[in-house]
């Protein structure tokens, strides 16, 4: 049983504050993953839970104790660190089983829990090899396996994955979820990559500049984004973010933006809204859909624009289109694929319509 | 000419480049270092005393430094500065190296200072040290030892105390180097090892051991291998402090001064030369044997 609380923590460099009054409940057997731009806090938030930075003001505690002042070794965790932090003199076996020794362990035991760890990973074959002579993907494995065989109470990454090429780094996330649903250990991840985020984790807390921009799970920050921030950092390709306004019409709202379309308001968002605000509008690329011939969309949910680029991506195509000033990125099935200049059909989802308040860029939707 | 250097790979036309650059210091070595070399292993073999023909006398030389006691007296000499500089110069600059290194504040100064007698010319310093060796009211250390009530030591003038009291400001000397070359070697291990050690629950002696000593490894060879050949060819501060005589009877003198008395008091340089012969190949077995012992396991 292992939760962990992170209770209105404050953290500065010098006279550089990097953690703002942060709060947040760690559930037992959870994954939660941070994740955020550089420089906003996560890693300093992890590396306070483990104890190699000094809290200065609020608590941490793991399991109902405060650990502020408790030694990392005493805290019953485990870290994998951005570049594994292998001892390279030492022997892949020598690596894993350095906390049992430090923990006099008997001799029998270390063999048995390290076996056991080198079988889950597949490192058996690679136990008497030194770090130097493994690839990316094999040291990450030990580096998970030193993790492991302490059988901790958490588990700590630190951006484990950020040194593996593209697709090591999706076989890993695989391997670490996979390894996730078996010891059900607490995880406290850290990331700067969003997707990563979005398939490991439980919950998702995205922070910005020492604060929490929203805590969800990834179908809750991806659907209902709290604010701007959120919005256009949780998705791949990122969030279309217009300025414009909205104009009151009959019973409900219609909104535009310089140069684009006057686009209805979706019901749930009338309440809240006032004649002539300014807003940000938001909506997703596969909410943008490419027509290619008769449709059901009602006309006015429909626009024309020239593309400027295209992606494709086998199964899809991104394509990048102008609406006077502003470009829009939508989608077009992997099918035909448009030609840059060309004149183009798109279709928007409005159910699926952000709106957030220009001022104070929170949500309206 | 020009024709066959631009027909050249680019690879030729680096290694012209590369040849030319190399041919000064190669010419400079060649003259200054090599063939005095090579002049005094042959010299090892003549009795010469510079003014007319070295005359070949074969191994004679040789066979009389097995018979000379002297000699083997400033064998076991030359051998004592390294048994004991080595260990107590690189135990102590450890020691600092491993502290200063934690120390933030005053880590520029303190560093400073502790190289600052190694940029110290050696002369100066062993006529320091000697005043400092002298009986009272003179020296300082028999000044203390009296202060405290401890009876006064003859130092430079003992033949037991004498070779220790000419090691140490040869030892203090090394110390500034060494510890700015293990300061070097310490940082260069990643913080992140240290912290994951941290977590793993290791303590300050497991990690010393276990993770410090062996990722320090590479400088330890270097200083190992740099500072017995310093230590072996100590002389500066044995002639500065014992009146160039490497006294009292003898039992200071280490074989670089012995090989300098052979050659520029007595102009014995067939003999001289035959010692230095018998020196390099000390310098060359402990080396090699240094870098074998502590060669990468594996």
């Amino acid at each position: 049983m292992a939760s962990v609380s992170i209770r209105g923590v404050v953290k500065s460099f010098g006279k550089t504050p990097v953690i703002h009054a942060l709060d947040l409940e760690i559930a037992h057997q959870e994954f939660v993953v941070l994740v955020g731009p550089s420089g906003c806090g996560k890693s300093t938030m992890l590396r306070m839970i483990a104890g190699l930075e000094d809290v200065d003001l609020g608590e941490i505690a793991i399991d109902g104790r405060v650990v502020n002042r408790v030694a990392p070794k005493d805290r019953n965790i485990a870290m994998v660190f951005q570049n594994y932090a292998l001892y390279p003199h030492m022997t892949v076996f020598r690596n894993m089983a350095f906390a049992l020794r430090a923990a006099r362990l008997p001799q029998p035991e270390i063999e048995r829990r390290v076996h056991e760890a080198a079988r889950i990973l597949g490192l058996t074959e690679l136990l008497e090899r030194r770090p130097g002579e493994l690839s990316g993907g094999q040291r990450q494995r030990v580096a998970m396996g030193r993790a492991m065989v302490r059988d901790p109470a958490v588990f700590l990454f630190d951006e484990p994955l950020s040194n593996l090429d593209a697709k090591l780094r999706s076989a890993m996330r695989t391997e670490i979820k996979k390894l996730h649903q078996t010891v059900k250990t607490t995880i406290v991840y850290v990331t700067h990559d969003q997707v990563e985020a979005m398939t490991l984790a439980d919950r998702i807390v995205i922070m910005r500049d020492g604060r929490i921009e929203q805590i969800g799970s990834p179908l809750q920050v991806f659907q209902k984004p709290t604010n701007v921030f959120v919005a256009g950092f949780i998705g791949s390709p990122a969030m279309n973010l217009l300025t414009g306004t909205v104009h009151r019409d009959g019973d409900g709202f219609r909104t535009t933006w310089p140069g684009g379309p006057t686009l209805p308001v979706p019901a749930r968002a009338v309440p809240k809204l006032t004649d002539g605000q300014a807003v940000i509008i938001g909506i997703r690329p596969e909410h943008v859909s490419a027509i290619d011939g008769p449709t059901r969309l009602p006309a006015d949910w429909q626009i024309e624009a020239e593309i400027a680029v295209v992606e494709p991506l086998g199964s899809e195509t991104l394509l990048l289109a102008r609406f006077g000033d502003h470009e829009l990125t939508g989608k077009g099935d992997g099918r035909t694929i448009p030609r840059p200049g060309q004149r183009q059909r798109f279709g928007f989802d409005l159910d699926h319509l952000h709106l957030f308040d220009r001022a104070n860029e929170r949500a309206l939707t | 000419m020009r024709g066959s250097y631009e027909r050249l790979t680019i690879a030729g036309k680096q290694a012209v480049w590369a040849w030319a650059f190399l041919a000064v210091p190669l010419v400079f070595y060649g003259v200054v270092r090599f063939y005095p070399t090579a002049q005094a292993f042959y010299l090892s073999f003549t009795s010469w005393n510079l003014l007319g023909e070295a005359r070949f006398i074969g191994v004679d030389n040789y066979v009389r430094l097995t018979q000379d006691p002297v000699f083997w007296k400033v064998a076991v000499n030359s051998f004592e500065y390294v048994a004991l500089g080595l260990p107590i110069s690189l135990v102590l600059s450890f020691v600092i190296a491993y502290y200063l290194d934690r120390v933030r504040f005053g880590h520029a100064l303190l560093r400073a200072l502790y190289f600052l007698p190694h940029l110290t010319t050696a002369a100066a310093m062993a006529w320091v040290w000697r005043w400092l060796y002298q009986p009272v009211p003179v020296g300082v250390f028999n000044g203390v030892l009296a202060d405290i009530g401890l009876p006064a030591q003859p130092f430079l003038r003992s033949t037991d105390q004498a070779l220790p009291a000419v090691l140490a400001p040869a030892i203090w000397a090394m110390l500034g180097f060494q510890v700015v070359i293990f300061l070097a070697g310490l940082k260069a291990i990643p913080r992140s090892y240290y912290e994951a050690a941290d977590i793993d629950g290791a303590g300050a002696w497991r990690v010393l051991r276990e993770i410090t000593l062996p990722l320090l490894r590479p400088t330890l060879v270097f200083l190992i291998v740099i500072s017995s050949i310093a230590f072996l060819r100590i002389f500066d501060y044995v002639y500065n402090m014992t009146n160039g005589d490497g006294g009292p009877l003898d039992s200071t003198k280490p074989l670089v001064l012995s090989i300098y008395q052979t050659a520029f008091g007595r102009f014995d340089m067939g003999y001289a030369s035959a010692q230095t012969v018998v020196l390099f190949f000390i310098l060359l077995a402990l080396t090699l044997l240094q870098m074998r012992l502590l060669r990468k396991p594996r």
